[in-house]
């Protein structure tokens, strides 16, 4: 952890609301991208983010050190968002939004060559990453979007190297077999 | 696809998150020039990978987020301290203990530990004499205990109590 980092954190337990006010200029964008990247709203995802760092507010007594401070913050961002979308029932953990499209399965869709087909073909994206479970989910969003290494993946989830390496993976073939039409391979 | 595919499917995505050590890229990079499958495969995942950023990149852009530091100063000034329930509820996602990998297992471990041990402990201790059922009989010339055994054996004492003539002084 950087020395200034640690005087932050040091401060912010202490309850100086200014060294919060840094900490939230430094890491907001990061628990944005995450919490986007869970919920895909930009009203869920702003509360997310409130909620985070009124969380840690209140809990950053707790922070003692073991981890980076960015493991921990990602960490409370995954839950909160993971939480925040089981309680609105929002269908991204959910299988049925793939499998109750009225389309079917093999249509051809067209390669994201025009700015249409860009379009359509994030949304497929996006409807297929609903279907994956939490954690391959998670996983392909603390790489994908926030470029984590493998290592730090693992921290942030509390889970083996081996552990990352297995969600990224089969989340990944699971795209490739919903998507399949679009690419031969 | 390939034999060869197969074995280096998960290798592929470590070669495309840049987490191959130099022997395995070189072994992808080897196979990559002969197998049109994989390299189709890697540009899908280029393109899976795109079309999942973009729009988080784009809403991160739209938005602006001064006023919602205005909003987490006020709600903490309103609400400083986190109430009994939030303090539970920190306390729930936090602590190890409600870990899957942990309460599991040792719940296995415990009730195994019980199954184990509660046997000797009901056990009955074949060394230990049952208690006799003692019965006290008066009656004008003697007393009697009777002493009864579950295992149906008796035992009977007669007390005698000492004549007046012995016991008075010279």
């Amino acid at each position: 952890m950087k020395p200034e980092e640690s005087e932050l954190i040091s401060r912010c337990q202490q309850g100086d609301q200014e060294a919060l006010k840094e900490i939230f200029n430094l890491y907001h964008q990061k628990v944005y991208r995450i919490a986007y990247g869970v919920v895909r709203q930009r009203e869920d995802a702003l509360d997310i983010v409130q909620e985070v760092f009124i969380k840690l507010y209140r809990s950053i007594k707790n922070f003692k050190g073991k981890s980076s401070f960015y493991t921990y913050l990602y960490r409370m961002t995954l839950n909160q968002a993971i939480d925040y979308s089981r309680k609105a029932k929002k269908s991204l953990f959910s299988r049925p939004t793939w499998e109750k499209e009225s389309e079917p399965v093999d249509e051809e869709i067209q390669r994201p060559d025009s700015q249409a087909a860009q379009k359509q073909f994030e949304e497929r994206v996006q409807k297929a990453m609903e279907t994956l479970s939490e954690d391959q989910r998670a996983a392909l969003i603390l790489r994908e979007i926030e470029g984590l290494s493998y290592h730090e993946i693992a921290e942030v989830m509390e889970c083996s190297l081996g552990t990352v390496m297995s969600r990224i993976h089969y989340g990944r073939k699971r795209l490739r077999e919903l998507l399949k039409e679009e690419w031969k391979g | 696809m390939r034999k060869d595919c197969s074995s280096l499917s998960t290798l592929l995505d470590k070669y495309f998150d840049g987490e191959t050590s130099q022997r395995e890229q070189e072994a992808v990079e080897t196979h990559l020039k002969e197998c049109p499958a994989c390299q189709e495969r890697l540009k899908f995942m280029s393109e899976i990978e795109g079309a999942f950023r973009r729009p988080v990149l784009e809403a991160l852009e739209k938005e602006t987020f001064p006023w919602l530091w205005e909003k987490i100063e006020r709600e903490i000034r309103s609400k400083p301290r986190e109430t009994l329930w939030e303090s539970i509820k920190r306390w729930f996602e936090i602590t190890p203990f409600l870990k899957k990998r942990i309460w599991i297992p040792a719940t296995v471990v415990v009730t195994l530990l019980i199954l184990l041990i509660s046997p000797p402990l009901f056990k009955k201790n074949s060394s230990h004499l049952p208690l006799p059922v003692v019965k006290y009989i008066e009656s004008k010339t003697n007393n009697v205990m009777i002493y009864e055994l579950e295992n149906g054996k008796v035992t009977v004492i007669w007390l005698f109590e000492e004549s007046e003539a012995e016991s008075s002084p010279s």
